[in-house]
């Protein structure tokens, strides 16, 4: 029974911390082999550990996904350490010193593009090729937010913007590589208590938490339940949704 | 390994949990009703033929599960009473609801087609979710939990064409009624404790429903299965055992943020 992931090799961006970490970690528990990528050593040696101290496997890469360079190393890493890559949780984002756009200096718009549209891109361009190549299928799932799907006032214009664009990438990856069995499928998470959004602080969790049906904001675990049945051969006729997890908020 | 973990995939068990599954005497319904039995659930197997809905108790009881049975018309709301009734009397709670229970007619268009066939659709697939839903919803509310999944359709997203056998306005109308009422669930018992999700198939061969609208020759059958896996991006149909992880992942606590979503599980149909 807890083996759902036995023989899946999984790459997670965005795993020193918040639903990347409890992803990484979920998976790993039910048996897949994890390939940690992070911009951030510490938190990712921390995952790591925690993996480890389960009896988990799983390497740990240092990545910064805006960089081609640096994610086809992390992939074929990824590769030599556990053979192709059948799962990707494309997670990486970035959300800082953003705003609303008739101020918004370019180069706070393309940090976070670089990160969250193009790193996103990059990640899922060379764990498809390791999937082709692998000739077994695969699952990603991407980390939108119910920032892309709704407007959203005060600021997180380019923020708002990458979190579209991943949802419109997900739909041409889940129709375009459907004969290779790979499936694509994106989840846009509501208020969820990572370290990002506590840095924003507790008026706005309190706001947000009473702007949400459940009445409360979901913990990275949470997440993790939603990305690991994604990721697994239980949904394996699932491909091309767009899955907001957020207490009910875009329900309203 | 992973013992004692809180990433255990304990979380999708539902032992302990009454659950209620509307149409279990075949098709999506009899998956239902058999993967909440896997997991652990006491499953009230209610149908409008008692017994098909005793034929799926038995199989559930066979594989070690706990099940019983119960005749409903959920058009009917003296009947949905009874069921809820039933249901409280035998286990004293109710923690899942599956609003399953569907029919289809020909699939006339809508210049053709008959008031009947409207309300007899509308009766049992809107009426119906919304009439199981009223009479559990007072005991959810008491335990301040619950899970609801309504069974919608691909067909309550967008427009289908009626080349494609089985689906007509009154079916499609009455699955995008479904998701409305979803959501409207969704946002009103949040604060209770209560979630409602709806899953939205798309072709799964095999079932019951729209048997009354499917092509009568084998050559026009399979001339339509050829069509809807070229419309399908992963090139075939679901089998409707494919829903079950999707069915018990709602129902459990493994989705206790997820509430007033409406899933396709369609090979990628709605995605182009």
């Amino acid at each position: 029974m807890t083996a759902r992931m036995e023989g899946h090799n999984a790459i997670v961006t965005g795993s020193s911390s918040g639903m990347g970490r409890a992803t990484a970690i979920r998976l790993a528990s039910e048996g897949a082999s994890v390939c940690l990528a992070d911009i951030n050593k510490e938190g990712n040696a921390e995952t790591l550990e925690l993996i480890k101290q389960q009896g988990g496997r799983a390497i740990a890469e240092y990545c910064d996904v805006s960089d081609e360079a640096l994610v086809k190393k992390m992939t074929a890493a990824a590769e030599a350490a556990f053979g192709s890559v059948s799962i990707l949780f494309n997670n990486a984002g970035f959300e800082d010193g953003d705003g609303n756009t008739d101020e918004l200096d370019v180069d706070a718009w393309e940090k976070v593009q670089s990160i969250n549209t193009r790193g996103v891109f990059l990640a899922a361009k060379y764990a498809l090729k390791s999937m082709i190549a692998g000739g077994k299928g695969g699952s990603i799932t991407t980390t939108s937010s119910i920032g892309g799907l709704i407007g959203t006032p005060g600021g997180l214009h380019s923020y708002c913007a990458s979190k579209g664009a991943v949802i419109s990438l997900t739909r041409s990856w889940a129709v375009t590589y459907a004969p290779h069995n790979i499936r694509a499928n994106a989840i846009c998470p509501g208020l969820v208590l990572t370290d990002m959004v506590q840095r924003i602080g507790p008026e706005f969790i309190e706001a947000a938490s009473s702007m949400t049906p459940l009445g409360r904001g979901a913990e990275p675990e949470e997440i993790a339940n939603l990305v690991a049945f994604l990721s697994s051969e239980e949904s394996r006729f699932i491909t091309g949704t767009i899955i907001p997890i957020d207490g009910g908020y875009t329900a309203q | 390994m992973n013992q004692g973990s809180k990433f255990s995939l304990d979380l999708f068990r539902l032992d302990g949990q009454v659950a209620v599954v509307t149409g279990s005497g075949s098709g999506l319904g009899n998956v239902f009703a058999r993967a909440l039995g896997v997991a652990g659930a006491t499953v009230v197997s209610a149908d409008i033929n008692l017994f098909a809905a005793e034929e799926t108790a038995e199989e559930i009881r066979r594989m070690g599960g706990q099940a019983t049975s119960v005749a409903v018309d959920v058009s009917d709301p003296e009947s949905v009473k009874a069921m809820s009734e039933i249901t409280l009397n035998a286990y004293d709670r109710l923690d899942i609801l599956v609003n399953n229970a569907g029919i289809a007619s020909p699939a006339d268009r809508i210049h053709d087609m008959s008031v009947d066939d409207w309300d007899r659709v509308n009766a049992v697939n809107t009426r119906g979710v919304f009439l199981c839903t009223n009479a559990v919803l007072p005991q959810m509310m008491t335990q301040k939990s619950g899970s609801i999944i309504n069974i919608s359709s691909v067909a309550g997203l967008g427009g289908v064409s009626n080349d494609l056998s089985a689906v007509a306005a009154n079916y499609s109308v009455s699955k995008g009624a479904v998701a409305t009422l979803t959501k409207q669930i969704a946002v009103e018992y949040g604060k209770d404790g209560i979630r409602c999700n709806a899953i939205a198939p798309g072709w799964h061969l095999g079932t019951q429903l729209g048997r009354e609208a499917l092509p009568l020759s084998e050559t026009d059958m399979n001339a339509m299965i050829a069509k809807l896996h070229e419309l399908t991006p992963m090139n075939r149909t679901g089998d409707p055992e494919e829903l079950a992880g999707l069915l018990v992942y709602l129902a459990s606590d493994a989705a206790s943020f997820m509430t007033g979503q409406v899933i396709a599980h369609d090979g990628g149909w709605t995605a182009w």
